[in-house]
């Protein structure tokens, strides 16, 4: 893909206000294809709001908001659907649904699509075979523990080849060797040209990702996380 | 398909027991206006046997004069009027024919003061009126009576209409009831189900295609739903009809609580109403939470 004028993400001075409460205002980001983004910031501060503008989950208040090269104000509702199928995301509650299987979970974005069965069932399978879940394909979604669901989630995200993936704390209730295996995931996807941004404060994760690093912390965006927060870990 | 791959189960639940109460519902609603809708035809018929043949016949009894050419040109008048299918000069031998139970083979006296009859059929919806008939001899200087069946003859019709009308209409208020009740439930059942409805959404699913997942599971609910709910009240009145003693000589009073096809057609499209009532709520309904979204 050529180099596109907004960048695969494009903030252009955008703002979050939920009623009164200004989550931030005046936030400018740009991601070019290819990269790996870790943003991260405290608990509160407009992670999840910020992942949602990109996402398509809400609008901003204020500001312009670029994804794959689209002005998403530009995009009528009956086409946004088109640009959702090319965007992966890992929602932060996994957005699993309880009453499927691994499988079907993870087949839900080729079946919404209008894909059969026979079309999708290898593409799943493979792709449950790499986050390391073949024996769990028919377990219903709540039988699987924490890391198995984020697993999951992250299958499901990349299951219809998205240009663009966004994850919402991947790593959140996993332990450490759960969360390295992940990150390894994200960086085999990064390998393959998939851009990637991810929301997280796990500080392993960020400093064994290699990845670029932005925080959101009241408010504004800066560049790198704070020494002191690596420093900790 | 990939040997190893699991069954593709529907992405909604085939089965979800937070449905139950829905199914109820509707179920309880389609039992309950099948029975008001049995009733409303009962009643419908009862108002008919009431009414039938009972005021097709008026009589004309002409006292003076006597001249039949002037009975027959009297008769020829009536039947001009509109309304009066058919008027016509009852003879002397049918005359006597009618009155022998009374007055014994041998006919009538001679000298019997027997009034003429002419007898009339009429359309019982737009008959003429005694008093236009008495008016109609009044003017040929006849003198006769009507027999003024017709006033209580519309009494009965009045009734009849009215009864048939208060049963459509308890009819139409239980139906708009069950169709609001119905809805409401579907709403309250779709919104257990917000989860898929915004997960699908985000994924990228058409709102189409979300709308048309539960439109179809509405569809088929409210189908088997009401199904069962017809069924049930089909089978209350069998039972009622085949306890009842046989009542053959009352039929003509009581509401004939015998199904006929009429009957069962007509509560064959309880459940089809349900079922679209259903589907259309829940199009509705997911397609307005879907608008809400971006
Ligand atoms: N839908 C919402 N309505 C109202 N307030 C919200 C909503 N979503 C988030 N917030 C508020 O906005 C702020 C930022 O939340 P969030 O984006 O979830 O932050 P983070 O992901 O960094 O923890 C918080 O104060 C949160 O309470
Ligand atoms: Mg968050």
């Amino acid at each position: 893909m050529t180099a596109q004028p907004h960048g695969i993400v494009e903030l252009d001075r955008v703002a979050v206000r939920y009623g009164e409460q200004a989550v931030f205002a005046n936030l400018s980001l740009r991601l070019e294809q290819g990269s790996f983004t870790i943003l991260t910031g405290p608990s509160g501060a407009g992670k999840t709001s910020l992942l949602q503008l990109l996402y398509l989950a809400q609008p901003p208040s204020a500001g312009r908001v670029f994804v794959l090269g689209r002005d998403l104000a530009g995009v009528k509702r009956a086409e946004r659907h088109k640009l959702r199928r090319r965007i992966g995301v890992v929602f932060q509650e996994h957005g699993l649904l309880d009453h499927l299987s691994a499988f079907d979970n993870v087949a839900l974005p080729l079946r919404a699509a209008g894909q059969k069965p026979k079309d999708y069932a290898k593409d799943v399978l493979d792709l449950l075979t790499w986050v390391g879940l073949r024996d769990k394909v028919a377990a219903l979604a709540p039988s699987l523990s924490g890391g198995e669901r984020q697993r999951v989630a992250i299958a499901r995200a990349i299951v219809g080849k998205p240009n663009l993936l966004i994850a919402d704390e991947p790593t959140g209730n996993v332990d450490a060797e759960m969360s390295g295996r992940i990150l390894r995931l994200f960086q085999e996807l990064s390998r393959r040209g998939v851009t990637i941004l991810i929301a997280s404060h796990d500080v392993n994760f960020m400093r064994e990702s290699g990845a670029r690093i932005i925080r959101l912390a009241d408010g504004a965006l800066t560049e790198g996380p704070p020494a002191r927060a690596m420093e900790k870990a | 398909m990939s040997k190893d791959a699991p069954k593709a189960l529907p992405i909604l639940p085939a089965k979800d027991g937070r449905e139950t109460p829905l199914f109820a519902v509707v179920m309880i609603l389609c039992f309950c206006a099948c029975l008001a809708g049995l009733a409303a035809l009962a009643a419908g018929r009862a108002a008919s046997l009431w009414t039938a043949g009972l005021s097709t016949g008026v009589t004309v009894r002409v006292i003076e004069p006597r001249d039949p050419a002037k009975i027959a040109d009297l008769a020829a008048a009536f039947g001009a009027l509109p309304g009066v299918t058919e008027a016509r000069v009852i003879s002397e031998a049918e005359l006597s024919e009618l009155l022998e139970p009374w007055l014994g083979a041998g006919g009538l006296p001679q000298d019997a003061p027997i009034p003429s009859l002419i007898a009339l059929e009429v359309d019982p919806s737009a008959s003429p009126s005694s008093a236009q008939l008495i008016e109609i001899m009044r003017a040929r200087d006849v003198r006769g009576e009507v027999d003024g069946h017709d006033r209580w003859a519309q009494e009965v019709l009045t009734a009849a209409g009215q009864v048939r009308g208060v049963a459509f209409g308890a009819l139409g208020v239980l139906a708009f009831a069950a169709a609001s009740v119905v809805a409401f439930a579907a709403r309250a059942g779709l919104a257990i189900r917000r989860d898929v409805v915004e997960t699908l959404h985000l994924i990228g699913a058409r709102d189409g295609f979300i709308a048309g997942l539960f439109q179809w599971r509405y569809l088929r609910l409210g189908l088997s739903a009401g199904a069962f709910g017809a069924v049930l009240a089909l089978a209350s009145v069998f039972l009622i009809a085949a306890t009842r003693p046989s009542a053959a000589d009352r039929d003509w009073l009581l509401p004939s609580f015998s199904p006929d096809l009429l009957d069962i057609a007509a509560i064959a499209c309880a459940p089809l109403l349900a079922g679209a009532i259903a589907m259309l709520t829940a199009r509705v309904t997911v397609l307005q939470q879907l608008r809400r979204k971006l």
